[in-house]
């Protein structure tokens, strides 16, 4: 019994200095992959589970909420993001705090539509990049929201577009978007 | 260019979650046609897992999980799983005491294919192992947090064989006790985990086993090699390497071997897996175990065994 409450206060005293441990275990999983990092604890249901996500590449799945499916009516009350506009209020809602550190050019809650002003580099002007995102569902789902991340290099007082690829970091911006609209979302649950 | 779009997909990192309470659900479902020597089987299992959080107040997460299951091989849990252990996650460590918790066993990276290809595998098993409690885990608590740029995991089981005392209950005097750790770090390019564990009971001398895994990014995906070793009632020692990529964004290949001497026997394992996602949650696969050498125990004998197996797993 002794040494149980020994090991257990070490363990107590270990949290009080630790940080960032979400992010190193994201960090050992794609050395490991999340279902055999390690220092993750998974019963055997939840390993199958993990597996079958990372053969079909969609460990990003989201399971699927018990409480949104009770709530779906009230989430469908409160779905339209204004009056005529069939856009998912909450994708709405947390686009525009996702972007709130940015001067924006259209913004067009009928349509669903953002475009921020072009973004520079302070240190490269020739350089600048734009977003836009536009709401395409009612619902709050993982595929209600298309962003788009354009940028342009000034050439002779042109600007051009460089047409590459931000595919990863649009989907990053559109990740921040959906888990800041469950949120958003949550919260009107209570 | 990839400055400023590195700031702008950053933004909006910094949100603080809410607080919020939810019950979800995900589940999978696999068919697997496996052919293992001179037998064969078809499995269809899946299961459901009801995932429980909430998150109070103050930041921390806690959370519980179950499930209604069909075990892959048809020989073990049917029925409900889980709901015997909490979990609380703060932004600096996650704690998981219950029922569900087993010590670290670090060292073996060959062991790449999944469960069916070890149905009807003729057992040719030297190996590293833990005699008293195979798999070490119990009813106990493991916590793991973050140390400078690696993870820590220690484990403490402080009874090996909880359902004697009651599903769900474990009890902090028991016999059968185990405890061990498990720690990963960066080292350049290369990343290191290092593992000891210890079980004891009454009866017999304490196994203790230990391991060490490097895993190196190399030619497009990554590959791992690990050494274990355990004495006490089994003294044996192994060593294994793997190599796993992505042929494309839907498929990946691995591939694993692993050598092992266990006094006067020896075995070798060869595994291999390939699996391709369909979309929609789908995937199809074929994994294949090769081993040769020696049974352990009295009957020990020289042999060889295959096992094949393909099928397809859904993710809902």
């Amino acid at each position: 019994m002794m040494r149980f409450i020994i090991v257990f206060s070490a363990y107590l005293a270990l949290i009080s200095c630790s940080s960032n441990n979400q992010a190193n275990l994201e960090k050992f999983d794609k050395v490991y992959g999340r279902c055999d990092n390690p220092h993750r604890q998974m019963s055997d249901r939840e390993y199958n589970i993990c597996v079958a996500q990372e053969r079909a590449v969609s460990l990003d799945k989201e399971p699927i909420s018990i409480a949104g499916i009770f709530k779906k009516d009230e989430n469908s009350a409160s779905s339209q993001g204004s009056i005529g506009s069939t856009i998912n209020q909450f994708l709405w809602q947390s686009s525009l705090k996702v972007l709130t550190d940015y001067p924006l050019k259209n913004v067009d809650s009928i349509g669903g539509y953002i475009e921020t002003e072009p973004v520079y580099d302070k240190e490269n002007l020739s350089q600048r990049c734009t977003i836009k995102i536009t709401i395409l569902s009612s619902q709050l789902i993982s595929n209600g929201i298309d962003t788009n991340i354009i940028c342009e290099q000034k050439q002779q007082d042109l600007w051009i577009s460089t047409n590459e690829d931000f595919s990863n970091e649009e989907k990053k911006l559109s990740l921040k978007i959906l888990s800041e609209a469950q949120n958003i979302s949550n919260t009107n649950l209570k | 260019m990839k400055k400023i779009v590195y700031l702008l997909s950053a933004i909006g990192a910094a949100f603080a979650g809410t607080a919020h309470a939810d019950i979800s659900v995900s589940g999978s479902a696999t068919s697997t046609y496996a052919s293992s020597d001179a037998n064969q089987y078809v499995n269809t299992s899946g299961g459901i897992a009801f995932a429980l959080s909430t998150t109070t107040a103050g930041g921390m997460g806690i959370s519980a999980a179950g499930g209604i299951t069909t075990d892959l091989e048809g020989t073990a849990a049917r029925g409900s799983t889980g709901l015997t252990s909490l979990t609380f996650a703060t932004g600096g460590a996650t704690i998981v005491i219950g029922n569900d918790v087993a010590a670290p066993q670090i060292g073996n990276v060959g062991g790449v294919a999944g469960d069916m290809v070890d149905q009807g595998h003729q057992t040719i098993n030297a190996s590293p192992a833990v005699g008293t409690d195979a798999d070490q885990d119990g009813s106990g608590i493991s916590l793991t947090t973050a140390v400078g740029g690696g993870s820590l995991t220690a484990v403490y089981v402080w009874d090996g064989s909880p359902s004697l005392s009651g599903k769900g209950q474990g009890n902090p005097d028991a016999a059968d006790t185990s405890m061990g750790f498990s720690f990963s770090m960066p080292a350049g390019a290369a990343t290191l985990t290092i593992g000891h564990s210890t079980s004891d009971d009454t009866s017999s001398e304490n196994d203790t086993l230990s391991g060490i895994t490097v895993a190196y990014p190399a030619m497009g995906g990554t590959l791992s090699a690990g050494y274990q070793q355990s004495a006490g009632q089994t003294k044996a020692t192994a060593i294994s390497a793997a190599y796993s990529m992505s042929l494309d964004a839907d498929t990946s290949l691995a591939i694993g071997i692993k050598s092992a001497d266990e006094g006067a026997q020896a075995a070798s394992t060869t595994e291999a897996k390939i699996s391709r996602a369909l979309g929609g949650g789908a995937s199809v696969y074929a994994e294949v175990k090769s081993s040769s050498g020696n049974s352990t125990g009295v009957t020990a004998s020289a042999g060889s065994s295959t096992t094949f197996a393909i099928g397809t797993s859904v993710a809902f």
